[in-house]
């Protein structure tokens, strides 16, 4: 369950262009996709999805795409798929399956609302592996955001792996001392409160000690800040997201447009 | 409208802003655990009830959309149960700054409202995104009741009924029992902790006036002298 996006080597292990692109531009060619997926029927939805796994793929994160692709997005438009087909009542029967009748207009209604989950599903997949967070809240600080909001972004992507860390801890001691964590479902509910207990009142505690310690580093500080790290923005990409931004008013356009007519 | 922003500004104190990715990691870890002991729970929200009970609907609401999408870095179609999940999040807000999860009573009704609230958001969700089926397990009960005959919505409302319920109630309850276990000096750094606190000496006070009244009845006179240090003791702690 470890994340792609939670690995701060991510882009390093990448290195391509599309994964050296600053945050900001990445987040709107996702963006972009998305949009088109949502507001186009499903036909664009499955173009989406393909070029969103070319472009992981060209990313060199084809494997890390596709792993998370199949479990998640392909296995969700199928249930979809099935199930509406199968229990959305219609006039005209495709076939039979002994008290379940799929029906045409169930099938049509699966295929649109499958082919847009999988556009994008898929371009915000393509986003998680290739954007790094590390980078993304240094864009942010960049633009002047409020350094409280990047912290919160950065502290959350810090915090859920020491957590769980912290959880597998308390699990096992609670084990040692006898509770049933694979017995029946009762017995197994009654074995989460103590493992869950636990964990609420350390990092409960440890809220207080991170506020004195960040107090004592100027935390609250108003002013400009200085950052250890830097991020190129060159003039081709600051044209290409306004070329983006451009090509997005004209999907939204577009899409509109197809719905009024 | 300035007056409006400040006061959501006033509730991201430093310390609402420390405990927002704790939250996070908290459900997070939460949801994990319950996929670990196969529980039929989701279990996902702990943080963010916990959170807006505490620092009130916006802080909630952000912690809430902001654990949704770090569960959407991992399984990208569980993006828009963020709208879900700040909803609860703002729910529980509202709610715990009008008291409602000081007594017993209040707190049951609260449920009912979280778990009426979760189901309604839950199925209108499903709905729209995913024409009323998704992956989950209340999906499967949705459509074994329209093959059995049920109708669609109601068979929707019934299946997503069965599984938020024990859900929400379980994870109230864990949060109303670790804000009891807070000491008052904590709760004060947050901007509801006021509620909490009050609450906690108003009962107080109540635990006394019965005993008292107890006493008083034993002896045979009137219990008086408990009244008038009630009002004062409320009218200060506002």
């Amino acid at each position: 369950m470890t994340s792609v996006t939670m690995a701060p080597e991510a882009p390093a292990a990448a290195g391509s262009r599309l994964a050296r692109l600053h945050p900001l531009t990445q987040l709107g060619i996702v963006g972009l996709l998305a949009l088109a997926a949502l507001l186009f029927e499903w036909p664009v939805g499955v173009a989406v999805a393909v070029v969103s796994f070319v472009l992981a793929a060209a990313a060199g994160r084809a494997a890390a795409f596709f792993r998370v692709w199949w479990k998640t997005i392909l296995v969700l438009c199928l249930i979809i798929l099935v199930l509406q087909t199968f229990f959305i009542p219609g006039e005209t029967v495709v076939a039979e399956l002994g008290p379940l009748r799929a029906t045409q207009e169930g099938l049509d209604k699966g295929i649109g609302f499958a082919g847009r989950v999988a556009g994008i599903g898929s371009a915000v997949l393509l986003l998680t592996v290739i954007l790094d967070v590390h980078r993304l809240v240094l864009a942010l600080e960049q633009r002047g955001v409020n350094p409280r909001v990047t912290y919160v972004i950065l502290a959350t992507v810090n915090i859920i792996p020491e957590m769980r860390k912290r959880m597998t801890v308390i699990m096992d001691a609670q084990r040692s001392r006898g509770i049933e964590t694979d017995a029946d479902v009762w017995v197994r509910a009654r074995a989460f409160i103590p493992t869950i207990g636990p964990l609420i009142l350390t990092s409960i505690v440890s809220v207080e000690e991170k506020a004195l310690t960040l107090e004592s580093r100027g935390f609250s500080i108003r002013g400009p800040r200085t950052s250890l790290e830097s991020l190129d923005d060159p003039a081709g990409e600051r044209a290409l997201r306004k070329a983006l931004i451009v090509i997005a008013v004209l999907v939204v356009v577009g899409g509109v447009l197809q719905w009024v007519l | 409208m300035s007056r409006f922003i400040e006061s959501i500004k006033k509730d991201f104190t430093l310390m609402a802003i420390l405990l927002i990715p704790m939250a996070v990691a908290l459900n997070f870890v939460g949801g994990s655990l319950a996929l670990a002991l196969k529980l039929p729970l989701y279990l996902d929200s702990i943080g963010t009830f916990l959170v807006a009970m505490l620092a009130g609907p916006w802080v909630g609401a952000v912690t809430g959309a902001l654990s949704l999408l770090v569960v959407s870095a991992t399984d990208p179609t569980s993006l828009p149960w963020t709208m879900l999940a700040a909803f609860m999040g703002a729910v529980v807000g509202i709610m715990a700054r009008r008291g409602m999860f000081t007594r017993w009573w209040k707190i049951i009704v609260s449920i009912l409202i979280v778990v009426l609230a979760s189901v309604l958001a839950v199925v209108a969700i499903r709905y729209i995104v995913f024409g009323g089926f998704s992956s989950h397990v209340s999906s499967v009960i949705a459509a074994a009741m329209i093959a059995a005959g049920s109708p669609f919505w109601l068979a929707q409302m019934v299946s997503s009924f069965l599984l938020e319920l024990p859900d929400k109630t379980l994870t109230v309850l864990v949060v109303v029992f670790v804000i009891r276990a807070m000491s008052e000096r904590y709760l004060l750094k947050f901007s509801n902790g006021r509620v909490f606190v009050d609450a906690r000496r108003a009962a107080k006070l109540r635990a006394g006036k019965g005993a008292d009244a107890a006493a008083a009845a034993r002896s045979g006179e009137p219990a008086v002298a408990s009244g008038p240090t009630t009002t004062d003791a409320s009218t200060e702690s506002r």
